[in-house]
């Protein structure tokens, strides 16, 4: 039975993005091309099967070894820090961790900051290297609703172009840490597929030096 | 006896009576110990989470998250070496959970004088414990030291060493130059370093090409060390260990050579050691010490396959069967070296491979 690199991509355009990369380098998958309801896809002549999973569950397969590789966000990465190897920087996917505010915002370090947040992990790290008290709430979408309903001072998220910021009378007060798509892999799959993993990483890697 | 056991408790009892064949003396430790025995010593293996409850005399007590602190807390300054082995759950938050499981180690420890013949036994029992779990096996062995001491050359430790090695831990060539520039590593240590991230393969091999890489004095020690390891690892008939420089454990429990093991189809390593001598000595007991865990909860899924039946025959009686009957024929049932389960009127629930029907007919 033929050994299979089995890759979980995050669903959306970070996805579609990445697998055209592996497409150029060689590993395509003709059905990943059609658009319906199925989440795996393989190329028994590459060796390879893709999955498409929720973005912030990638790590999650990988680290138990559903999947050998995947690709991952920094952010996620940083948030959840699983037991996994990062293999590539695949220099897509490029945008900021930042902390973001109502234009006129201003910081009263007399009171506990309050904080939305999709990451809670990694702004409760960045407040802390900076001994802030904070009370982190906890979101799971439309996090720039916190500031202007009054629901939190400030947010912790990704921004990508700040047009939405812009558009909802919000701004860029800091920025957490830059962002882009990392090739992550499962451990134990480095140990006993290593030629395969690495091949796809040379190939991958020379697709994401194009970028 | 060994057909009756399943495949986790022959490999439990398998890897007990390897480490007693070696002349590892079996150890017990109780299940408890103060909280403050694990409070002076954060740094275990369980991410500081440790389950605590108040004994009946107001002590704050803790269940064990480790088992070789309370090994090493009970070793004395005698000078002689002990080798034990120990098979006790332990009570940890596991990587990436969100509550405490018990989690069943078995391993060994080798505490007091050190040397390449004790240091090549314990790898080569930790290598034959892998081989009693499957024959499809790896054990990455590394001496960071060899990392620690490009740096160190350089002028580079604490926190930025630290980086450094976090980025050898995730394998990672893009996290370890940016380590590097901000670390302000040289650009001929960096050189060695990506060299070094890159050298992974069976150890004799691979000690060669790190030979060949002129490394600086301090490296000499450490590469000596998986030297030594792999003069006496050839002596013995199990599979050549692989140098892996990705392998770095827990540098705040271990010092000079770590290790870990993994199995073809199990997702992480099941298989952790390496040397300890600094714990030992913050402990305050002189010499060195050695051991690694086998994590025995990992292996429940890859040992016990998923159960087809509740067993091979099902012997159904009604309320009228004679008893004598039933009797009769489950014991010729498991006379016949299969299993059997004996049900009252009715399948329901039960999966089983051939069904023999004793009601109606039979008369008390």
């Amino acid at each position: 039975m033929k050994d299979y690199i089995s890759v979980a991509l995050p669903k959306g355009r970070l996805g579609d993005r990445v697998y055209s990369m592996f497409e150029s380098a060689g590993y395509s998958c003709e059905s990943m091309r059609i658009n319906d309801r199925r989440l795996v896809f393989e190329n028994p002549d590459a060796g390879i099967r893709f999955f498409r999973v929720k973005p912030t569950d990638v790590a999650i397969y990988v680290e138990r070894g559903a999947a050998d590789i995947g690709i991952a966000g920094k952010d996620v990465l940083l948030e959840y820090s699983p037991d996994v190897y990062e293999l590539l920087d695949l220099k897509t996917g490029i945008c900021r961790m930042c902390v973001c505010g109502m234009s006129d915002f201003r910081d009263d370090r007399s009171r506990t900051l309050r904080v939305a947040t999709k990451f809670p992990n990694l702004a409760r790290r960045y407040y802390d290297e900076r001994s802030r008290e904070i009370d982190i709430i906890k979101l799971n979408g439309s996090i720039e609703l916190a500031p202007i309903l009054g629901l939190s001072d400030v947010i912790v998220d990704i921004v990508e172009t700040g047009r939405t910021l812009a558009e909802n009378g919000l701004t860029v007060l800091d920025t957490v840490l830059p962002i882009s798509a990392r090739l992550i892999a499962n451990k134990s799959a480095c140990r006993f597929k290593w030629d395969g993993i690495s091949a796809v990483c040379e190939k991958v890697g020379k697709e994401a030096d194009k970028q | 006896m060994n057909k009756l056991l399943k495949n986790d408790e022959r490999v439990f009892f398998g890897l007990r009576a390897l480490y007693e064949s070696y002349g590892y003396t079996r150890y017990k430790v109780s299940k408890f110990e103060e909280y403050d025995f694990f409070a002076r010593n954060r740094r275990i293996p369980s991410g500081g989470h440790i389950l605590t409850f108040t004994d009946t005399d107001g002590r704050l007590m803790a269940l064990k998250p480790d088992v070789t602190l309370s090994i090493v807390k009970n070793t004395e300054n005698t000078g002689t070496t002990r080798k034990v082995c120990y098979s006790e759950n332990v009570y940890r938050v596991p990587h990436g959970g969100s509550g405490f499981r018990e989690m069943m180690q078995t391993g060994l420890e080798c505490i007091g004088v050190l040397d390449p013949y004790s240091v090549g036994e314990v790898i080569m029992l930790a290598s034959e414990s892998l081989r009693m779990i499957s024959s499809d096996y790896v054990l990455d062995v590394s001496d960071p030291g060899v990392i620690t001491g490009v740096l160190n050359a350089d002028g580079i430790g604490g926190e930025e060493a630290v980086c450094v090695m976090r980025a050898f831990g995730c394998r990672s060539p893009h996290l370890l130059a940016s380590a590097c520039k901000e670390a302000g590593v040289s650009s001929r240590a960096e050189e060695i370093l990506s060299k070094l991230l890159e050298i992974s393969g069976p150890l004799g091999d691979a000690i060669v090409r790190v030979s060949a890489l002129s490394l600086p004095g301090e490296c000499h020690a450490p590469l000596a060390s998986l030297s030594d390891l792999y003069c006496c690892i050839r002596e013995y008939p199990v599979n050549e260990p692989r140098l892996n420089f990705s392998v770095v454990n827990d540098m705040d429990y271990y010092s000079g050579i770590v290790f870990r093991g993994y199995i073809n189809g199990i997702a992480s390593g099941v298989l952790s050691g390496g040397r300890y001598d600094s714990l030992l000595r913050n402990m305050g007991v002189s010499g060195q010490a050695i051991g690694f865990a086998v994590y025995l909860d990992q292996l429940e899924r890859f040992l016990l396959p998923v159960s087809e039946s509740d067993a091979d025959v099902l012997v159904l009686y009604g309320a009228d069967t004679d008893p004598r009957l039933v009797i009769r024929t489950v014991s010729d049932i498991t006379a016949g070296g299969k299993t059997v389960r004996a049900q009252r009127d009715t399948a329901d629930g039960l999966s089983c491979g051939t069904v023999i029907d004793l009601r109606g007919g039979a008369t008390r």
